[in-house]
Order: C-alpha cells, then sequence, then structure tokens
C-alpha cells in the first residue's frame, strides 16, 4: 500500500526508465506538474489497482491480484521490460518518500534548467529555515546578509535560465520578471523567507497550469490536454492579478530610489509625446 | 462661497504619471486655488484606462532590457566603450523607453559593474510603477467625491461643442455644479480640448460650471 503521490513518481520514473533503457514505450500518460512527473489516471484502464481512503487523509494504492495477467494482452517482450523495470524500481526506490522522489524528479528529468532553477530555490526556502537562521554577518555593521545573497543568487539563476526563445514559455514571460521583482522587493523590504516561500509556491503553480501540464505532457488523453490548455489561460489571468496586487502594497511602502527623478526631463517628454500621439 | 474645482483626465495624469512637468503646476493649483476638489466617474475610469497602459508600457520597456542585459554574456566592470555596446546590442530600438534608459546611461559612472547597471533600471522600473500609485492615494485622499451623473442633460450636449469623453467630463461636471451649488470651475491640462477656439465661454455660458482653468498655465 502506497500514497498516491509515490505511487505516481514511481510509475512514472519506470516508465521513463523502461524508455531510456529498452527502447520501449510502455505508453504511461505521464505529465508535469507542481509535484514534479505525474500520471494521468483518467488516461489509463486503472482496473488492476484500487485507490481507497487511506488513514493519513489521501488515497492508498493497492494492486488487484485476481486481475489476470492476460487481461493486459501485453507481448513476451513488453512482459520482461516490465518485470525488469519494475526490479530497477523497487532496487533504486524502495522505501523513498514523495518528497525525496519529487527532488529526483526536478533534478534528473525536469524539462529545463529553468524548472530546475526554481525548484532549487523552492526546496532552499522549504527544507533549511532561513527565517530562523540569522546569519552572524548581519549582526556586523554593514555585513552581508548571507541568506538574503542565497535567494538573490537563486532568483538571478532562474533568470538567466528562462526559456526566452522557448514559445511554450513566451505567455508566462511578462508574468514571471514581475514576479521575480516582486520576490527580490519582498525580501528587501521585509526580509520574510516565509512569505517568500509561499509567493513563490503560487508560481510555481501557475507555471504547471499555464505551461508545464499541457506543454509536457506525453500520452495524454488530447481532450483533457485542450481542457488544461483553456484552464491555464484562466489561471494565469488570476495570477496576473494577485501579482499586481502584492506588487502594490510592497510599491507603497517603499522610498522612491530617485533614478526616475535624476532622469524626469527625459521621462516627462516621452509620457506627453506619446499621449498626444495616442489621442 | 465655496470654490470648488472639478478636475479633468488631464489634471489626473499630469499630476500622477508627469516626475515634474505637468505635475509642479497640478500640484500648484490643487494646493492653492479650490477649498473643495471634485472629479468625475468618466474620468477616473480614462485615467485609470491610460495609467494602466502607460505603466505598462514603460515598466515593461525597462524590464526587458534588464533582462536583455541580465542574460546577456557581459559580466563584472564596464567601462565606457563596454557600455556603449551594451547598448547598442541590447537596447532595442523599439524599446519605449529607449531615450529615458540611454539618458540615465548616461549618469552612470564611468566604470560600472553590470550587477550596478541592472540595479538602476529595477530601480527605475519600481519608480515609475510606484509614483503613479503614490500620487493617485494622494488625490483619492483629497478628492471629495468622483462624481457620477445620471441625466444625460441633453441641453449641455447640444450646446457644447466637444467629443467623447470630453462631452461626458463636462457633462458630469455641469451636473456636479448643478446639484451642490458653489462655484465650479472646470480644472484642465488640456487647454486644446477645453479652452481653445472659445471652448472655456461656450462652457461658461452652456453649463452651470463658472469657468475653465488651465492648471498648467494658472
Amino acid at each position: 500500500m502506497v500514497p498516491k503521490t509515490v505511487f505516481h513518481k514511481f510509475w512514472s520514473l519506470s516508465d521513463r526508465y523502461a524508455e531510456a533503457e529498452f527502447d520501449t514505450e510502455l505508453g504511461v500518460p505521464r505529465y508535469w506538474y507542481k509535484y514534479g512527473e505525474l500520471v494521468d489516471e483518467q488516461s489509463v484502464d486503472s482496473g488492476f489497482f484500487v485507490a481507497p481512503s487511506a488513514p493519513w487523509g489521501g488515497q492508498a494504492y493497492k494492486p488487484v491480484y485476481d486481475e489476470g495477467d492476460g487481461e493486459f494482452d501485453l507481448g513476451r517482450r513488453e512482459q520482461q521490460v516490465i518485470e525488469q523495470t519494475v526490479e530497477w524500481a523497487l532496487d533504486q526506490f524502495d522505501q523513498w518518500s514523495a518528497r525525496k522522489l519529487e527532488a529526483h524528479q526536478y533534478r534528473k528529468h525536469a524539462p529545463n534548467e529553468f524548472i530546475r532553477s526554481y525548484s532549487e530555490l523552492r526546496e532552499r526556502l522549504q527544507y533549511t529555515g532561513l527565517d530562523e537562521q540569522v546569519p552572524l554577518s548581519v549582526y556586523e555593521p554593514d555585513g552581508p546578509d548571507t541568506n538574503r545573497e542565497v535567494v538573490f543568487e537563486l532568483l538571478d539563476q532562474t533568470v538567466a535560465a528562462y526559456p526566452t526563445e522557448d514559445p511554450a514559455f513566451e505567455p508566462l514571460s511578462d508574468a514571471f520578471f514581475r514576479w521575480e521583482d516582486t520576490a527580490r522587493l519582498l525580501i528587501e523590504q521585509e526580509r520574510d523567507f516565509a512569505r517568500l516561500e509561499v509567493f513563490l509556491d503560487e508560481f510555481v503553480q501557475v507555471v504547471s497550469e499555464a505551461v508545464l501540464r499541457f506543454q509536457f505532457a506525453d500520452g495524454v488523453d488530447q481532450e483533457r490536454v485542450a481542457e488544461w490548455r483553456t484552464d491555464g489561460e484562466a489561471c494565469l489571468e488570476r495570477f496576473e492579478s494577485t501579482l499586481a496586487e502584492r506588487r502594490s502594497e510592497l510599491l507603497r511602502e517603499r522610498e522612491q530610489s530617485g533614478v526616475l527623478q535624476s532622469v524626469s526631463a527625459t521621462y516627462d517628454e516621452m509620457v506627453l509625446d506619446d499621449l498626444t500621439n495616442d489621442e | 462661497m465655496t470654490q470648488i474645482g472639478y478636475l479633468d483626465t488631464g489634471v489626473l495624469i499630469g499630476f500622477c504619471l508627469t516626475v515634474d512637468s505637468h505635475h509642479e503646476p497640478c500640484s500648484e493649483y490643487l494646493s492653492t486655488r479650490p477649498d473643495e476638489i471634485y472629479s468625475g466617474e468618466r474620468v477616473e475610469r480614462e485615467y485609470d484606462n491610460t495609467a494602466e497602459t502607460v505603466v505598462q508600457r514603460y515598466t515593461g520597456g525597462v524590464r526587458r532590457h534588464r533582462v536583455a542585459v541580465q542574460s546577456s554574456s557581459y559580466t563584472g566592470e564596464l567601462g565606457p566603450s563596454d557600455l556603449r555596446e551594451l547598448q547598442r546590442s541590447h537596447l532595442a530600438p523599439d524599446n519605449p523607453t529607449r531615450d529615458t534608459i540611454a539618458e540615465l546611461y548616461d549618469q552612470l559612472p564611468q566604470v560600472v559593474y553590470v550587477d550596478t547597471v541592472v540595479d538602476y533600471l529595477r530601480k527605475l522600473e519600481r519608480d515609475i510603477e510606484q509614483m503613479a500609485l503614490n500620487r493617485k492615494d494622494t488625490l483619492d485622499d483629497a478628492i471629495v467625491d468622483y462624481w457620477c451623473c445620471d441625466d444625460s442633460h441633453p441641453e449641455v450636449r447640444s450646446a457644447v461643442d466637444l467629443h467623447e469623453p470630453d462631452l461626458t467630463i463636462c457633462v458630469e461636471g455641469h451636473d456636479l455644479a448643478e446639484t451642490i451649488g458653489g462655484t465650479v470651475e472646470l480644472a484642465t491640462a488640456n487647454p486644446t480640448d477645453f479652452v481653445d477656439e472659445g471652448t472655456d465661454t461656450t462652457i461658461e455660458s452652456a453649463t452651470a460650471l463658472s469657468g475653465v482653468v488651465d492648471c498648467t498655465t494658472a
């Protein structure tokens, strides 16, 4: 009996192994989401397992043993591949938690460097408790705040890794770059790493729904992918309006830097020219 | 008698969206002339649309260049020729904030780190957005009400030669003056629309407004 999240990751990792190691496509419908790569249960015949409610609040996945092998109509080679793959998977991941499997998926199989980058920041925020750790250096006059620096460096990495050339990520790009600057503003003004963790989680949710789930889906029912695509657009719109609110809140508390003031003549000329031409 | 200033969209734009040029005279008008300040619902809607477009256009332009610098191969210290080359290769000709960014580069020290350039660009982007927010908040605190009028006032519409949205703005001002009394003047930063070619005189005679004042020269 295993939890749903573990079962899904186990399944997807096994399918990837079979493909890479034996050049055999088992046809498992996989897609990327917030928690790593999952399997779309609705696109498969799920007669070989049951998933009743579990004591921990989720679902417990158990095999159905009386389902004869013949029901699956497998060739001899596929059967061998599956057996060897299951052996490999048990050997590799037996007793791994969902969290550990997720980290493994992000490190080894994330579709691009950008996804790997933000997951690194996410892991750092989730497991290192930056809030509680106050580096000694902050007590020195003008000493560096190393926790802040770590976060800024990881944010820089995500910016550098953003796939600007990939059309799949184009609709998200403006929201991402605004999100990144807002995340930085949050740390600069409030040094609130717990709030940043929530804020990053909201962003990961929108990447998952507005891009990953349908762009990196393999073998998932097409109608379902089309549905995800439509839902993704709405999700991005909702995120953009929440982001605008958060950003405004932070900006309202900020002191003007003086940079705009230093270029005011050129800026004002541009605004007035543009408004006159737009009329 | 209470002196009331009824602000048109141009005053809101000038006050909130320009750093100095129209902000200062509009600010001067607001702090010295009227006892009470009103504006209109239509004015606010027009302003909100314009502010959103303007702020998005310029912050988007600065952000686009900032990301291009961050993703470029430039690292460490940059000298004058590097900065020129960085602008040439990474500041797109169609960037709406091109001149402002070029002006910012002119003010940078002779030798500067790439990270500092990025930092300046972030500050510029945030300043643009923040200025509009803070100043609109200031105006909202000063404005008694954004007047809403249900009456279409056909007599005013036929007497005044204005196009939309200026016509509705004028009608809302007339309705305000008629309803609350006092001396209500239309304060504008668009003399071309509301003052020139005798429009101000027509408004004065055809509406309950006491007159039109050009904030940029008042």
